[in-house]
């Protein structure tokens, strides 16, 4: 079964909501409460140091393994790299990997509340900027994960 | 095991490094390759079947050795990353042209450290 990645900057906020809905932990045909966002696993937890380390969330209905990998700067190198990394494993990228790129959702909020979250430490503050964000473009993460299940049912 | 060499500048330190890790002799075309960034190059596998890439990168360090170790993880498959950065200084290349022998004796000795050879 493939391993799909969810990537973003900082492996915090949008990478980590798309893999929850991904993974039932966030309803589809709804935008969840505050506090539904608020205590998803990872959820504006990890740190500038664990930027590229992956984070397992679970095993999806058919069986694929959902990550979670902040990229920093560096996605396009970083998803290259990844799909070199597997080619030298398997020989093919095709059904064994999926780079999903979640950073197209992030919006001002997202942006803000995750600095002032992230990098200052101002977690009080910025936390619920990003999940007022969050539920702003709530259904774009669903669309995009709805795309996601339908490729990777396509794929070998 | 996957044993990755990185480095940033010095692609004849990375070459010679994994010429010496593989036991090869190292010919003059060999010798004045450059690779491409963020790209893995296979060298060959060796004494212990272990096999040896080479990676220069423009990322930041701590950001790539996550990525590698963290796909080791993922995919259930050993990988080591020997950072060939301290050989990246403009001096160290310079003084290649003067004491290759010293040079060549100082990477092989880093290699054998790093590998436990």
């Amino acid at each position: 079964m493939m391993k799909i990645i969810y990537s973003c900057y900082g492996g915090a906020h949008t990478s980590i909501v798309a893999a929850a809905i991904h993974m039932g932990l966030l309803p589809e045909d709804r935008i969840p409460s505050f506090n539904k966002i608020a205590t998803v696993p990872f959820y504006d937890k990890t740190n500038t140091k664990s930027i590229g380390t992956p984070i397992y969330l679970g095993t999806d209905l058919v069986g694929n393994e959902v990550y979670v990998m902040g990229m920093g700067a560096y996605r396009k190198e970083g998803s290259e790299l990844v799909y070199q990394f597997v080619n030298e494993l398997y020989g093919r990228c095709k059904g064994e990997v999926l780079i999903v790129n979640s950073i197209a959702l992030i919006n001002l909020p997202i942006r803000i509340g995750g600095f002032l979250s992230r990098k200052i430490n101002m977690v009080a503050i910025g936390k619920p900027i990003t999940i007022f964000g969050i539920q702003n473009k709530y259904y774009s993460f669903v669309e995009l994960v709805k795309n996601v299940k339908k490729t990777a049912i396509q794929q070998p | 095991m996957k044993i990755i060499y990185i480095f940033r500048k010095n692609d004849y330190a990375a070459t010679l490094a994994a010429y010496l890790h593989l036991k090869l002799n190292i010919s003059l075309k060999d010798s004045q390759k450059s690779y491409e960034i963020m790209k893995l190059h296979y060298l060959g596998i060796d004494e212990k079947n272990s096999e040896v890439y080479l990676l220069k990168y423009n990322i930041k360090k701590y950001i790539l050795m996550n990525i590698i170790y963290g796909l080791g993880n993922i995919f259930n498959e050993e990988v080591r990353v020997i950072d060939l950065s301290r050989f990246d200084c403009c001096l160290i290349q310079i003084l290649t042209k003067f004491s290759f022998k010293n040079y060549k004796n100082t990477l092989k000795e880093y290699i054998n450290d790093e590998n436990n050879l």
